[in-house]
């Protein structure tokens, strides 16, 4: 089924409003220096092509051609002036494997020519075999609805007790953020040097999906977005982020990613905005790193800009609202839902917090029942509530709105070290992504998802009588209620527990279960720092272990739980307590005093037999075993006086491989592998290693003659293929053109060889390797240029002297050429196998000047050709 | 230049790879225009070009041919025209002819004729709209010496289009006797002599001997022709043929030809027919058991009084 996704004009608004009052410090528009844009926005159609289609414009677009193989593609080239077809969802590098398992790869961004209407184009398109899906292009503007200064009632609400997100017992209890929580701002750029935001923005990985904008730059709603999500808290300036950090104490804040789709051109009255690739940006949000994704941002159907949304108008929201998991935004935001923070194959990564991520949208301002993109299912939908906690009269609604916040009179950062306050759904969404970012901060890990996230927003909002009847808006989120979902209240401390030294790690052992949800195990050299440390926030100097049961109903058995790393021959004082799943701490059991053992020695294992040996350049593993009696962490040292490496790898326990570097002649070294802990103590195993003598590169695949059939068209060869080194070494590979009138040869990526008709004809391209140790091997590569569908070519030309040379076929056959003159005189003829790289040579000296028929029989494919003797 | 460096570099890349010369026609010397060679006249055409001597059928042609033979025509006037499909399957050339020799006294007899051979244009020149072309015209004289002995010289230009810009052009001049004595006539001569094609090629010239002899069977007969010609190139050719007239209206034809590789018409098999009536007359022929020349044709009608 082929889908239009607008059949009208669409904008996209960013959804807020302001105050009419001046920001506190004046703004400033970007200037020309500051980016570098063009007045004039391309004209192009978003189109999904099928697999067969998509297969060959890709391969014919890696070429560099514009032209494909599809000749009705090829049509549209000249019917729309198509100047370029780039890919919606751009290689992903890495990510690539996972990017085309969901089929992103086959979305194409193509741009034609100004003059061509919209429609047109996109009727064209859609007549296309092979085109699966075409979208119009999104535009921006921003609407606002003015409204008054305020204060961040919504973190702290004074006036009407119990309205806002509830963050404050969490700052003090249990966490201001964690800087591993990637938290993208999908908007308009943040002013990453804003003194409220630079300390929570990464340092790098900002970027501009807004064409004409080639960098992040400092966008009112954008900027006033991130200050919400993460302005840094207690720095004694501006405002307080909901997971901004403690700057006083140290602790920052979450971390802020800005992916710019929002762009303001022009100033004054005349500023609007230019929109983005917001496909690509929440894509790329989670090739990032990201795990929430916040979009204070939708479609636009105020097509008549009056302010009210109707008639034709209100078709058209309710046609996206009932489509939306057909748009191209639909697979990049299942696509962040279902890897950020995990591999290609969709596992958690080793270090991140959460598997999958968190999509957060605004609802959107224009006080309907619709709000597409925000509706569609795996986001979070948020509606904007008042500071009296009624719903904000912009606020759209429905039962697809899963949450509220507050999004009134909201005042947070802008560029230039502005603040001011805006209203809308716009500034309830980073409401929600903070809190969000809070609950990650302190409960990811291993095996957290997006679902026990979502779980706990939903689970723990407040109802505060708007999340039913015909103008619903959800519950209100609620920053305690998240920690504190599917809570089974305090356990029961611990009343008793034994402690024993092995080596400098205590091992604890306890009955455990029975209601609780896990226990933590803490030491100190200080008796007095146990007992007044916070266990939510555990101060300096406290070690820490942790044993989760994840089970309430667990039966009371021992358990045991170990400390690890201590210092050796010191005195620490121990205790436990039990937890429940919203982190509700138990009190302390007995604090018991005990005195940590010495440090073990770590020891190196190997059974190496003789001398390991190895080719030039192998890669092999190595049969060492560390072991630390006390498990400590292990610093790995190694030296020889050869060029080998050692790669050493600790996953649960180290791996070895020892990597050779090429040497001029045999020889046996010797190495040493030194490992110590980290107090100090060493272990150290010598061995030694030959490298046998150098193997030569060998030309192990003959490059088969290429045939070309425009001059500008390209074809790749991957020399890696065809060449190889039995030593496994890093080859270099040289290429250069006999005939660079004919073809042009070059090397990417640093083995594929490259190679560029620049004429017709016949040529040739040498293609040489070296290993090493400089021992080299080439091959000469004939290149024949000639028009599709010729198949027969004179390589002397149609007009021809002492000789003639013809190329027949691409592929050897059984050939008769005759030259036959007008009379019928059978002047030169040949027979046998050839090809256009084994062509058939005809002595026409004795030939007199005359008119001349060339006669090819390639095994019953006659081809008759007129040539002249001059 | 570019062609040439490119036949150097493939000369250099493919080496031993290509077909090797061996395998070629051995190529003897070559003449230019070979086109002269090619009969004008279905009914020698008929005979695979042999009839020459032949002093009983239309004379129409003689400028191409044997003008001698004309002289011992009892014609007052003879004229025909030609159209051929030469080499269907290479050449593909479409070929026109005509001819007149009229007889003055009893002694003298004037030719001439005219011939053009088409071909398609060049597909390698598509923008000019050149077509190739070949244009003969020829003009001879025959005199009777005396009842048993005649000489003719024929003399003519030949041009060959080749190129928009680029052309070749030759005069030739042929002379040849014949004697007839009883139901024989022998005749022989030089052809096509000329001077040299772009500097170094020679035409198709060559000494001509030609014989033929009539068996009468009532009112129906039998012409037994034989042609040789020995080309100054060194190539030669014979080509023997047979007329079978019935009734004096109806003529059945045929004739083999064999000829060196580099002849400039090579062997092959020819069939023909005619008809004559009150001095009209219609003869077709048609060529085969040749690979270059098998399929063509050729049909002419002609008058005579």
């Amino acid at each position: 089924m082929k889908l239009k996704l607008l059949a009208f004009p669409v904008l996209l608004t960013a959804l807020v409003s302001c105050v009419q009052e001046a920001p506190v410090t004046p703004k400033a528009e970007p200037t020309a220096e500051q980016v570098t844009e063009s007045e004039q926005t391309p004209s192009y159609v978003k189109v999904l092509f099928n697999e067969q289609m998509c297969d060959l414009v890709e391969e014919d677009l890696s070429r560099g051609q514009v032209r494909t193989r599809s000749e009705g593609l090829n049509g549209l080239v000249d019917e729309l002036g198509i100047e370029s077809m780039e890919r919606l969802f751009p290689f992903a590098g890495e990510f690539e494997p996972r990017t085309r398992k969901e089929g992103l790869h086959r979305w194409y961004k193509v741009r034609y020519a100004e003059d061509i209407p919209l429609t047109r184009a996109t009727r064209a398109f859609e007549s296309l075999p092979g085109v699966e899906a075409v979208e119009e292009p999104i535009k921006a503007s921003l609407t606002t609805n003015d409204r008054y200064w305020g204060n961040q009632w919504a973190l702290n609400n004074v006036q009407y007790p119990g309205y806002d997100v509830n963050v404050q017992e969490i700052w003090d209890n249990y966490t201001v953020g964690n800087p591993d929580v990637i938290v993208a701002v999908i908007d308009g750029g943040i002013d990453l040097n804003h003194p409220d935001l630079a300390w929570n923005c990464l340092p790098d990985g900002h970027q501009s999906y807004v064409y004409g904008a080639d960098r992040v730059v400092g966008h009112d709603h954008g900027t006033h977005v991130a200050g919400t999500i993460a302005a840094v808290t207690n720095n004694s300036i501006g405002i307080a982020g909901i997971a901004g950090g403690d700057y006083a104490r140290g602790r920052r804040g979450i971390s802020l990613l800005s992916q710019q789709c929002f762009y303001t051109i022009g100033t004054g009255a005349n500023a609007r905005d230019r929109s983005g690739d917001f496909e690509t940006a929440i894509k790329e949000a989670a090739d990032k790193g990201a795990l929430i994704a916040s979009n204070s941002w939708g479609y636009d159907f105020d097509q008549d800009m009056d302010g009210v949304i109707s008639g034709s108008e209100l078709a058209s929201a309710r046609s996206a609202h009932q489509n939306v998991q057909y748009y191209s935004i639909a697979r990049a935001i299942d696509y962040f839902v279902k890897y950020a923070g995990c591999d290609n194959d969709g596992n958690q990564l080793p270090n991140s917090l959460m598997k999958g991520g968190l999509v957060v949208f605004a609802a959107g301002n224009e006080n309907i029942q619709y709000g597409a993109p925000a509706n569609y299912e795996p986001c979070l939908a948020v509606g904007a509530i008042t500071t009296n906690g009624k719903r904000a009269g912009f606020s759209n609604f429905g039962d697809w709105v899963d949450l509220c916040a507050p999004g009134y009179e909201i005042i947070s950062t802008l560029p230039n070290s502005a603040y001011y306050p805006y209203s809308g759904t716009s500034m309830a969404c980073p409401h929600v992504s903070g809190v969000a970012a809070l609950v990650l901060s302190y409960f990811g890990g291993q095996g957290f998802t997006v679902d026990d996230l979502k779980s706990r927003l939903l689970e723990g909002a407040k109802d505060i009588g708007l999340s039913s009847g015909g103008r619903a808006v959800g519950s209100l989120v609620d920053a305690v209620g998240a920690f504190m979902a599917h809570d089974s209240g305090t356990p029961e401390a611990v009343s008793d527990f034994t402690v024993s030294p092995i080596g400098h790690n205590l091992r604890l052992d306890f009955q455990g279960g029975g209601g609780a949800y896990g226990y933590m195990a803490l030491a100190a050299k200080s008796e007095e720092a146990l007992r007044k440390t916070r266990l939510t926030m555990l101060d300096e100097g406290i070690e820490f272990a942790h044993l989760v049961i994840g089970d309430v109903e667990a039966p009371l058995e021992p358990r045991s739980i170990s400390l690890l790393s201590l210092e050796p021959d010191t005195d620490y004082y121990v205790t436990l307590a039990a937890y429940s799943y919203g982190r509700r701490y138990s009190a302390l059991a007995p604090i018991r005093k005990v005195h940590t053992g010495h440090n073990g020695k770590p020891t190196i294992e190997t059974d190496p037999g003789e001398t390991f040996v190895f080719r030039q350049y192998q890669e092999a593993d190595v049969p060492f075993t560390l072991l630390d009696p006390d498990l400590d962490t292990l610093a790995v040292d190694f030296q020889t006086n050869g060029r080998a490496t050692l790669k050493a790898e600790m996953d649960g326990k180290w791996h070895f491989r020892l990597i050779c570097q090429a040497v001029r002649a045999p020889a046996t070294f010797q190495a040493t592998l030194i490992v110590s802990d980290r107090f100090g103590e060493r272990a150290l195993r010598s061995f030694k290693y030959s490298v046998l003598e150098n193997v030569e590169p060998v030309l192990a695949e003959q490059i088969a003659p290429v045939s070309l059939n425009a001059v500008g068209q390209s074809v790749d060869i991957d020399l890696s293929r065809h060449f190889s080194d039995e030593d496994g070494e890093p080859l270099d590979y040289r290429v250069n053109s006999l005939d660079a009138n004919l073809v042009a040869a070059e090397l990417v990526d640093g083995h594929t060889l490259r190679l560029t008709a620049r004429d017709f004809g016949l040529g040739e391209v040498r293609a040489s390797v070296f290993d090493a140790m400089g021992a080299t091997v080439r091959t000469d590569i004939p290149v024949l240029v000639r028009p599709a569908g010729e198949k027969v070519t004179v390589l002397e030309g149609r007009i021809f002297g002492d000789k003639l040379t013809i190329l027949t076929a691409d592929q050897e056959t059984q050939t008769t050429v005759r030259l036959v003159s007008a009379s019928g005189t059978v002047v030169a003829q040949a027979s046998g196998v050839s090809s256009a790289f084994n062509p058939v040579v005809l002595d026409t000296g004795h030939a007199a000047p005359g008119l001349y028929t060339l006669f090819v029989d390639m095994g019953g494919d006659v081809t008759r050709l007129s040539v002249v003797k001059k | 230049m570019r062609r040439s460096l490119l036949f150097m570099l493939l000369s250099g890349l493919l080496g031993s790879a290509a077909i090797p010369a061996a395998a070629q026609t051995d190529a003897g010397a070559n003449e230019a225009l070979g086109v002269l060679r090619i009969d004008r006249n279905p009914v020698l055409l008929s005979m695979a070009g042999a009839g020459s001597a032949m002093t009983s059928t239309s004379q129409a042609y003689a400028a191409f041919g044997n003008p001698a033979a004309a002289a011992f025509s009892d014609k007052t006037l003879e004229t025909a025209v030609s159209y051929a499909s030469w080499s269907p399957h290479y050449t593909a050339a479409s070929n026109i002819a005509a001819g007149v020799t009229g007889h003055l006294g009893q002694k003298v007899a004037l030719s001439l004729g005219f011939a053009r051979q088409g071909y398609q244009g060049l597909d390698f020149e598509p923008a000019s709209g050149f077509k190739p072309s070949d244009m003969i015209l020829r003009a001879g004289v025959g005199f009777k010496v005396s009842e048993s002995l005649a000489i003719g010289v024929s003399a003519g230009y030949a041009k060959e289009a080749l190129l928009s810009d680029y052309s070749l052009s030759a005069f030739s001049v042929s002379a040849l006797a014949q004697y007839r004595i009883g139901g024989l006539n022998l005749a022989g001569g030089l052809v096509h002599l000329g001077g040299k094609v772009a500097s170094d090629y020679s035409l198709p010239a060559s000494v001509k001997l030609a014989a033929d002899y009539g068996f009468e069977f009532g009112s129906s007969n039998l012409h037994v022709a034989l042609d040789g010609d020995y080309y100054f190139s060194g190539n030669y050719s014979a080509a023997l043929g047979l007329n079978f007239g019935i009734g004096g209206i109806g003529f059945l034809r045929g004739g083999y030809r064999y000829a060196s590789a580099n002849a400039a018409i090579p062997s092959g098999l020819a069939l023909g027919a005619g008809l004559e009536w009150h001095g009209i007359s219609l003869d077709v022929s048609f060529l085969t058991a040749s690979e270059t020349l098998g399929g063509s044709w050729m049909a002419g009608v002609g008058y005579r009084f």
